[in-house]
This record gives C-alpha cells, structure tokens and sequence, in this order.
C-alpha cells in the first residue's frame, strides 16, 4: 500500500514537472491547453516510471525474498514521509496561489512555489537517504538510487522527442 | 553584484536612439566594460554567444527572445498584468470623463507581454489603444505576431515611445525603470511630461535587502538561459530605491504629480516585491485616488 502511496506523489511531481519544463517556453498568452498537454506528458511518462518501478518490487516480492520486500515497505514509508511533506505544503501553497486574494497568491509564490522548486533535488535526494538509511539491504538502496536519479533527470526526460514545448517561439 | 553594473542585456544590444537602426557590438568593448566591472559571471555568458569580434546580431536575438519568454513566465506567476490592470482601470475611467479615445503607450514593451496581457483580459473596449514600443525588431515582430495569433487588441511598433504621431495619454513600463541611472532617469520622467502624458505607470522591483535574494531564487528556479539568469538577479540588485524615484520624477517630470504604489518601506519586504511609480496631471489626482478605492491606500502622498 505505502508503495502505491509513493507511485501517486511520483504521478502528481510528474505532472508537475511536465508544467515546470513546458513553463516559460511558450510566449502566448492563452497558455492552459498547452499546460494540460504537458503536464499529461509528464503524468504519462511518471506513469511509466511507476509502473516499472512496481513491477520490479513484485519480482524482488516473489522473486528474491519477502525480507528485501518487507525492507522495500519501510524504505518506502520514510520517503512518503519525506515528500509527502513537500507534496502537501506545495499543494497547500497551489491552493493559496488560485483562490487567494492577490496578494496572498503572491506570498504563496514567494514563500512557497519559487523556493520549493529551487530545494526539490534536495529534497528529492534527502528522502532517497531517508529510505535507504533505514534498512541495510542493498537491493533496496538500489532501488532508491534508481528512484531519486529518475526523478531528478525528469524534466530532462520529458524534454525527449518532439514535446509541447517544441517550435513554440515566434 | 554591484548597483552599478551594467546588464548584459544593454551591452550585447546598440540601437542608435535617433535612427534606430542597430549598430555593430564589438566583442572586445563588451568585454573591457565587463573587466573594468570585474563582473566575471556576465563574462562566461557572454563567451557562450556566437560571432567573431562583432557578436553575432541573430543569435543575440534568439537569446533575448528566449530570455523574455521565460521572463514573461514570471511576470505572469507575479501575476504583473493584474496589478497594472488595478491601477490602470481606474486611470483609464477618470481620463474617459474627458477623452474618448485613449492610447496607453508601452515603454520597452519587450515582446510585449503587458500589453497582450491586458488586452487579453482587461476588456477595456474599443476606444482603448494599446501600444507597444520597443527598439528591437526582433522583439516587436514577435509581439506583433503573438498579438496577432491570439487575436489580441494591441499593436507593436520599432519605435521611439516619445516620438510617435500622437502621443500617450498613459504611459506604462515593466521592469524598464532600473535600465536608467542618475540623468537618464530623470530624462525618462521628462521626456514622457514632455510628450503630453497625462499619467503613467512604472512598475519595477521594489528595492529592498530581499530583492536580490528573492530574484536569485526565482531565477534558479524559473530560468534556464544565463543571460535572464544573470540580468535578473542584477536587476533587483539594481532597483532604484524609492527615494530615488519619488526625486527623479517629481525633479523631472513636471507638470505631473508623481508617488509610489506600495512603495512604502516594509519590515517584511516578501510581502512586496514590486512597486510602481504613479505621476498623474494634477487635475486628475483627486478623481483617481477616489476611483481607486481602498487601493488608495498603498498610495503614498502625490508631490
């Protein structure tokens, strides 16, 4: 369950990277319907990324050893613990930011969203240490290594092939 | 960073002011201005444009346009058109009492987001002329064709903002006011009084002990080319603070009246990262300081 929880904070930071990558690359004023394509391009490929990482968890579950399985839970509940934090007070800081008063909205993005975005490898990483510190199996600090290195080169991912963000500037 | 240092920006770009026509940049000036400043970071981004002892004018282009995409990205996180947009409303009903049709000019205009912006979303009505004025035709030809893409009530020009056939009733600018140092900017304030302006509006940094942290974070975190990286934080660092504003323009820019819009100093300056200079004829004061509401109140004194 704890790792299903971990697969839906990587979906949202997912859609969420695809909004940052796709952000200050279209100079157009009505931007909404090139955001929603990014950020389903992000969802989409974070998607991707989930589902392989929980196939790999079920194979080490009946392929290796319910210990390792049992270590994959605990890992997986400090770095929810982790980005759970980041995810609900950027969230709490979104809300604030579309129906605050105006000024609140800007404090928001002043306190919250800008720094935030800034500290995310960080805390990315520092979640990733969290896990793996707590279990010595060294299957599952591969498994947050892998974790932490998708998500810190994901813009860069969703960055490949021809994405919204292509042939947008004038 | 250093008040003083120029902005890559204005060095890597020379529009002869009279003709407009744009001028050579020499590699080899740019960098002795960056030497004598001893501004080492500006130096690495200036290595990475194209060109041999001229930079290349294309590729300066494509930099500048890249950089004020990315700019406008964050004037529209700052949500920059809503806060002109307060203060130009009500501008724009107290001039409508005696004019019918109004021309708001943008100084600087860039690619033009503010406007695009405001004719977007301001519904200001047929007898309302947005125009922009920059003096690079790179930035103008993109603003006019985004303009025209989105089918949006503004027109774009190369221009000089104080020369045009008729002048501006409001003059406006973002982020243009802390381009101008010592006499340029009390000129920017006459020559707008000059042209017959009956108001403007300025908006730019407010500047503060935070500014510059502040624009170095969100410059990290929102851009990714290194000249709007570098100019950005050196912007804040830059600001002009509002002693200096309120002494250009009022010292300047007469027969208008002149203050500041949350400009007043803040123990928490996060809680206001912009401001903008009002100058309104002084006719006009009293009716737009009733028209804007309790919003009077963020208003400093005209003088």
């Amino acid at each position: 369950m704890i790792l299903v929880l971990l697969g839906v904070l990587a979906l949202v930071d997912g859609a969420f990277c695809g909004f940052r990558a796709s952000a200050g690359r279209n100079p157009r004023i009505f931007l909404w319907p090139y955001y929603a394509t990014a950020m389903r391009r992000g969802l989409a490929f974070a998607a991707v990324f989930v589902v392989v990482f929980l196939g790999a968890g079920l194979a080490v579950r009946f392929g290796v050893s319910q210990a390792t399985w049992n270590a994959l839970e605990i890992a997986a509940s400090s770095m929810v613990q982790v980005y759970g934090v980041y995810a609900t007070l950027v969230l709490a800081a979104l809300a604030l930011y579309g129906f605050g008063a105006f000024d609140l909205s800007v404090l928001a993005t002043v306190i919250v969203l800008g720094p935030f975005t800034l500290i995310r490898p960080l805390v990315i990483l520092g979640g990733a240490i969290y896990g793996a510190s707590r279990t010595d199996d060294p299957i599952v600090w591969l498994f947050a290594i892998a974790a932490a290195f998708v998500m810190m080169s994901f813009e860069r991912i969703i960055a490949l092939g021809r994405p919204p963000w292509h042939d947008t500037m004038p | 960073m250093k008040a003083d240092w120029p902005e890559l920006s204005d060095l890597i770009l020379d529009t002869d002011p009279s003709t407009l026509e744009r001028r050579p940049v020499e590699r080899a000036h740019v960098e002795s201005v960056l030497a004598t400043h001893g501004m080492g970071s500006a130096r690495r981004v200036l290595d990475r444009i194209g060109g041999g002892d001229t930079l290349d004018p294309a590729e300066v282009d494509q930099i500048l346009v890249r950089s004020h995409a990315e700019l406008q990205r964050l004037a529209f996180e700052f949500r920059n058109g809503h806060r002109l947009l307060m203060l130009m409303r009500p501008l724009l009903d107290v001039l409508a009492q005696t004019t019918e049709h109004l021309r708001v000019v943008d100084i600087g205009c860039g690619m033009g987001f503010l406007l695009r912006w405001v004719a977007a979303h301001g519904r200001l009505g047929p007898n309302v002329e947005l125009v922009g004025c920059d003096f690079n035709p790179t930035l103008i030809r993109a603003a006019q064709a985004l303009a025209e893409e989105e089918r949006l009530a503004c027109e774009f020009r190369v221009a000089n903002a104080f020369t045009l056939e008729r002048s501006a009733d409001i003059y406006i600018s973002s982020g243009v006011l802390h381009h101008f140092r010592g006499e340029d900017l009390d000129r920017f304030f006459a020559m707008q009084a000059k042209a017959g302006a009956r108001a403007m509006l300025h908006l730019d940094i407010k500047a503060s002990w935070a500014a510059p942290i502040g624009a170095w974070i969100f410059h990290r975190a929102r851009m990714r080319e290194p000249l709007a990286q570098h100019d950005g934080v050196l912007s804040a660092v830059r600001a002009h603070p509002r002693d200096a504003l309120l002494t250009a323009s009022r010292n300047a820019g007469r027969p208008l009246r002149y203050t500041l819009f949350d400009g007043r100093p803040s123990p928490l300056p996060i809680l206001r990262t912009l401001n903008v200079v009002v100058g309104i004829a002084p006719e006009l004061e009293g009716p737009y300081v009733e028209a804007l509401g309790p919003l009077a109140k963020r208003l400093e004194a005209f003088g």
